[in-house]
């Protein structure tokens, strides 16, 4: 039943983007708005290709879109694994256990009244500047949504069904794996995406506070350098790369666990 | 001369109360009764008036109760492979195909893998759900759910299966099929069963023994011998003495509720 992803276009879906990329044609070319508000479709080309190829020299970035790339990726894998290190087996107990969550979720919730971005100052001045704040703030925003969809998918498990596996022989280590484990795991992993997009958020964030890689780092770079072009291939890339990531993420969850009920939740 | 058979279940004066609300409420209160070992004994009682929660001790998932319970002989305090229970809803696992949900149990017991294959494809077969094996539940419809719930119960081959109203959300053609391979498999494999329902018919054409509770809390108020020949036909129920074992039971429910 592994048939492969077939990537169906809806040509509905097609009519806004197109509206838009027309204005913005009309606006670059026709209207002749300047490059530094909003760089022509064709330049934007033309810069991302060198960025990634490096093959005509057009801007200071020209062909580091590989390091780049790699250096938030590894932020974003540093600080989502964090995340799902504390978050999955904590949301996991106190779904389970009424004790635990009497223990930790007023704590959490607490912590969580805080907007990440509120914790970028003090992260400084724990971590410095750069790589060591940019993950601790990436694991801390994708702790939440890991945490509490662990434990809402643990709490949401019909009493009746753990009951039924338990007449089956089922208990401890072996009704964890096997009954409480994949009946959560739709909101788990709905949990782990929704993480992993903010990842991406915050490893921007981090970043742009200043490491020397990174596409967070080039982005604001390029806003001191009046490169504008450098800024909107930043977000280009950052979206692709998000895109990417929510893919990979999915096809190593269905090959751990083949549920059904993750595709639905796409 | 044979010997009756064996007490397979015996409650003696169970009493239990939910004690998380102020003030406690008594749901079960002096409760005794016997199952030997073959029995097929409906359980009928006002609704409310604490059935469901007798099955949840006797199942052992409370243990937070007064009394004596005793199961082959040892004391009820945990789940058992050896007491199946069936819900009014199936509670299959969604993510395990049909044959998985069946198989589920024996896995857990570590048996062969050839053994688990072989049982799996008998009791598949038993309940008619051959052809659905590779599908997953919730692409079936409930009457076919609660087939595989009774097979992946049964595969177990428990000694007492405990019902808890389980055909009661099923169409009336379909609850009407349920008792003709409810009776079939019980025929079959003689499990005690243990039926709650509130539906006298239902109880009157499955069992052999009514045991009728009180309004909460709950007590043994009496035990109805089922006195119809078997193999029961549907049309049982046009009968007068059937009708008539029906005005009685529904009397005394009547009675019970005021």
């Amino acid at each position: 039943m592994n048939k492969p992803t077939s990537i169906k276009i809806d040509a509905f879906g097609l009519i806004l983007p197109a509206i838009v990329l027309t204005i913005w044609f009309v606006s670059s070319y026709l209207l002749g708005v300047p490059d530094y508000i909003l760089p022509a479709p064709g330049k934007i080309a033309a810069v991302l290709l060198d960025f990634v190829t490096g093959n005509s020299n057009l801007s200071f970035y020209s062909g580091q879109f590989l390091i780049h790339s790699v250096a938030s990726f590894g932020r974003v894998i540093e600080g989502f694994l964090l995340a799902l290190l504390f978050g999955l087996p904590l949301g996991l107990v106190t779904g389970r256990f009424i004790l635990a969550k009497r223990i930790f979720d007023p704590l959490v919730h607490l912590i969580r009244m805080v907007p990440g971005i509120g914790w970028l100052p003090i992260a400084m001045v724990w971590f410095g500047v750069g790589h060591a704040t940019t993950v601790f703030l990436i694991a801390l925003a994708a702790f939440f949504p890991i945490y509490i969809n662990s434990a809402l998918g643990v709490s949401q498990i019909p009493e009746k069904l753990i009951q039924a596996a338990r007449v089956l022989g089922a208990k401890g280590w072996a009704l964890f794996f096997h009954v409480i484990l994949p009946a959560s795991a739709p909101s788990i992993l709905s949990g782990m995406r929704l993480a992993l997009g903010i990842s991406w958020a915050y490893v921007v964030l981090g970043e742009l506070t200043g490491v020397s890689l990174g596409l967070g780092a080039v982005m604001m770079n390029a806003r001191m350098l009046g490169d504008t072009s450098m800024i909107i291939i930043c977000m280009i890339s950052i979206a692709f790369w998000g895109r990417i990531s929510d893919r990979v993420l999915v096809a190593i969850i269905r090959r751990l666990h083949p549920v059904k009920e993750v595709s639905r939740n796409e | 001369m044979s010997n009756p058979p064996e007490i397979l279940l015996s409650i003696n004066e169970v009493n239990k109360s939910f004690t998380n609300s102020t003030p406690a409420i008594n749901v079960i209160s002096g409760l005794s009764l016997q199952v030997r070992e073959g029995d097929f004994i409906s359980i009928v009682g006002p609704s409310g008036c604490g059935k469901s929660t007798l099955l949840h001790l006797i199942a052992g998932f409370d243990r937070d109760y007064s009394g004596e319970m005793t199961f082959c002989g040892e004391k009820i305090i945990n789940p058992s492979t050896r007491r199946g229970i069936l819900f009014q809803s199936p509670q299959l696992f969604p993510w395990l195909k049909v044959k998985d949900n069946i198989a589920f149990g024996l896995k857990l017991q570590h048996l062969p893998a050839n053994q688990i294959e072989m049982e799996t494809q008998t009791y598949l077969e038993r309940v008619g759900m051959t052809d659905f094996q590779d599908f997953y539940p919730d692409q079936l419809s409930g009457g076919m759910q609660q087939r595989i719930a009774l097979a992946r119960a049964l595969v177990m081959k428990p000694k007492l299966l405990l019902m808890d109203e389980p055909f009661s959300s099923l169409d009336y053609q379909t609850r009407l099929e349920m008792h003709q391979l409810t009776l079939k498999l019980w025929m079959e494999y003689k499990p005690s069963i243990l039926f709650v329902t509130h539906d006298i018919e239902e109880a009157l054409l499955l069992s052999d023994k009514i045991f009728i509770l009180s309004e909460r809390p709950a007590s043994l108020v009496r035990e109805i011998a089922v006195p119809f020949q078997r193999p029961r036909e549907l049309s049982l129920i046009k009968t007068l003495p059937f009708n008539q074992l029906k005005a009685e039971i529904l009397d005394l429910l009547f009675v019970l509720k005021e």
